[in-house]
């Protein structure tokens, strides 16, 4: 007996992919909305998006190595992203310290709380978004229009698109469609650009880190109900957190289903609840609180509609 | 001596929201400040007190039968007690507590310690535990109000300790009851293993 | 203890006559006191947002377009009318408040009764429209907020409660009006 045998449980093919790998990819992607929050708010986005990464970074290192007193796992870069995720969901001219605040929220509370990576059930960049929205309504509504590239100026504010219209102060045909599809519209650091955003996507799909499934039927949920109570489908679309949120948000590995039809459950519900949200809610933007709400629905869509090759009915056929 | 320790084990070995987690619909709604969670904890060991004792001293004449319904007789007339003497002398108070008085009937603490508690021990001891278990979630009840009210509003007692413009809004609302709650049962047994 | 038919209704019947009879004597002794807490602190209310006035202000009330209204009167000459007034459209519903009028429809002061608006939010409005320069004091014309086309600055980020509010207190206005045709 010289050769060793081992004995190990599935999987046995493993692809050479790693959680650090995967995380590294979605922050390539998210660089062109990065770059784009860059070029339009300025200094103060970077200062916000430093914040942000730096909360984040240092709250998970805190936690692990003197709460949870285990090796820390900073080199998966999951920290980073939520970081500038969280980051790209504010507001540029955002307060500092609030910033960090919703890192430390994002990360104490939606993550590691619930046991770190893999155990959160909510999405900790939004959690953060959702806590520092509900908390400081007034900073965290307050945009900043985008300004010239690179100043350091003390920009105008105003509202976003969809505040316009849900005070009926807009009139959605006069919107200007291309500006909202390059970003130039006031709002949240990373959701002002579809196209950058678009980008992004593109390059998560071809390296399949993402499918398709999950942002095209959220945004199919929301054009669903613009088109029964007759509301513009591509403002709604182009306009807000939608694109953000339904491409790196909602995609998260961990709170979505595993399955395809349970993503395509989930993409609706959540595409149906940003619209109702957004036009009869008492807030203007709906998407964070739908993807959250879903995020909590996701156990029990994992339940029943679990891939066939999982499924305990499957496995009784077989035995 | 043994009236001590049944009060002592209110307090911690048996605290109501920390270790038996209950009666958490008012724990949650009434803690936005320490001083609402102070009074409301108050006002249900001032009903706890005094159920408990009737229940213990009317033990046996009760059927068993029907002790369940005898208890929340008893329970729904010290609380309507308790309301009346509020909306009489203490309007502030009865103004921000509101509807959680009435709720104090169904607050399973007290059907809890009657049932648990105060028919199975002689009238002191049963005082005894209506003082412990009281004392406890209103402890308990103070000290969500305290870090709610501080992160939330930046003060403590009403007494202003930063500026209200760096309160969390989160904590005052209903998600900060949660938060905090999970937080404080979490520390709660941290120190209860490391003794 | 064993129970029987017997016991069980003696048992319940004698326990509810008991408490039956505890609970009519405090509702004796707290009846007037309660009566009066409530008449105290309408009073004090009212006594806040009018000129000064020497009248039996409760025993006045009137309804005027559905809402309760008050004569105060000082040594028989009238110095302002007090209407309670609401709106259900808050943020999370019933907004009641208390207004008080001078003898030209001026807007003297206004008390919140009631509310469940957002703590650090909608609940503001009782200092926000009293303080300039969104003060709604002193203003004798219908009012609405600058987003809606009017001229009074919303509490920032509670432009609804704003509306309910001012909703509300046009409501005392229309009372007010048609009280004194």
């Amino acid at each position: 007996m010289t050769q060793k045998i081992i004995f190990s449980p599935s999987p046995h093919i493993h692809t050479g992919r790693t959680t650090g790998g995967i995380m590294r990819h979605v922050l390539i992607a998210l660089a062109p909305a990065v770059a784009c929050a860059l070029w339009f708010f300025g200094l103060p986005a970077l200062w916000v998006l430093v914040t942000s990464v730096a909360s984040c970074v240092a709250t998970e290192w805190l936690i692990t190595r003197y709460m949870l007193r285990r090796p820390v796992s900073l080199s998966d870069c999951s920290a980073i992203l939520t970081g500038v995720l969280l980051a790209l969901t504010l507001p540029s001219g955002l307060p500092l310290w609030m910033a960090a605040a919703g890192g430390i929220v994002a990360i104490g509370i939606a993550k590691m709380a619930f046991g770190g990576l893999g155990c959160n059930i909510f999405n900790p960049a939004l959690v953060g978004r959702v806590f520092l929205l509900i908390s400081f309504p007034v900073a965290m509504t307050t945009w900043p229009l985008p300004a010239s590239p690179f100043t350091d100026t003390d920009g105008a504010t105003g509202a976003t698109v969809l505040s316009q219209l849900k005070m009926g102060l807009a009139d959605s045909g006069a919107l200007d469609m291309l500006g909202m599809f390059t970003g130039d519209m006031g709002g949240s650091m990373g959701e002002v650009s579809a196209a950058a955003l678009l980008l992004g996507f593109i390059y998560l799909l071809a390296l399949r880190i993402i499918k398709w499934h999950i942002p095209v039927s959220i945004v199919a949920g929301l054009v669903l109900v613009d088109l029964i109570a007759g509301f513009p489908p591509l403002t709604d679309i182009l306009s807000g957190g939608l694109l953000i949120g339904a491409i790196f948000m909602a995609t998260d590995y961990v709170t979505s289903p595993m399955s395809r039809r349970g993503m395509l459950l989930y993409g609706l519900m959540i595409g149906i609840n940003t619209a109702v949200i957004r036009r009869w809610g008492s807030y203007p933007e709906g998407i964070s609180f739908a993807i959250l709400i879903m995020n909590g629905a996701t156990p029990l869509i994992n339940r029943y509609m679990h891939n066939a090759r999982f499924s305990p009915r499957r496995k009784e056929a077989a035995a | 001596m043994k009236s001590l320790k049944v009060i002592i084990d209110g307090l911690f070995r048996r605290n109501p929201t920390f270790v038996l987690i209950l009666g958490l619909c008012p724990t949650l709604g009434t803690t936005s400040s320490a001083i609402t969670g102070m009074s409301m904890g108050l006002a249900t060991m001032m009903v706890l007190i005094c159920s408990n004792f009737t229940v213990s001293a009317l033990k046996g004449i009760i059927p068993d039968k029907v002790r369940i319904p005898a208890f929340i007789l008893l329970i729904a007339s010290f609380v309507t007690i308790v309301q009346m003497v509020m909306q009489a002398w203490l309007p502030a108070l009865n103004a921000s507590l509101g509807i959680f008085i009435p709720l104090i009937v169904v607050n399973c603490i007290l059907l809890g310690r009657a049932e648990a508690f105060a028919s199975k021990n002689n009238p002191w001891l049963s005082v005894c535990d209506g003082i412990g278990i009281g004392l406890g979630f209103t402890l308990a009840l103070t000290l969500i109000g305290c870090v709610r009210e501080i992160l939330g509003t930046g003060a403590v007692f009403g007494q202003q300790l930063y500026s209200s413009d760096y309160g969390a809004l989160l904590f005052v609302l209903a998600p900060g009851a949660f938060i905090v709650l999970g937080l404080l049962i979490a520390l709660f047994n941290r120190l209860k293993e490391g003794r | 203890m064993k129970s029987s038919l017997r016991n069980m209704i003696l048992s319940l019947t004698g326990l509810t006559v008991a408490i039956g009879a505890a609970l009519a004597a405090v509702n004796e002794a707290t009846a007037d006191a309660i009566k009066e807490t409530a008449r105290r602190t309408r009073l004090e209310a009212m006594e806040a947002i009018l000129p000064p006035f020497d009248n039996d202000i409760i025993a006045t009330e009137v309804q005027s377009d559905g809402l309760p209204l008050y004569q105060a009167t000082r040594g028989s000459e009238p110095v302002g009318i007090a209407i309670e007034t609401y709106s259900d459209n808050g943020f999370s519903g019933r907004i009641a408040i208390i207004t008080g009028f001078d003898n030209d429809g001026k807007l003297t002061g206004y008390r919140v009764l009631e509310h469940q608006e957002t703590p650090g939010l909608g609940a503001r409005m009782g200092e926000w429209f009293a303080t300039a320069p969104h003060s709604v004091i002193g203003s004798s014309a219908t009012l609405s907020v600058k987003n809606d086309g009017g001229d009074i600055d919303a509490i920032t980020g509670a432009t609804i409660t704003s509306r309910a509010f001012l909703d509300a207190v046009n409501h005392a206005r229309q009372a007010f009006q048609s009280y004194k045709k």
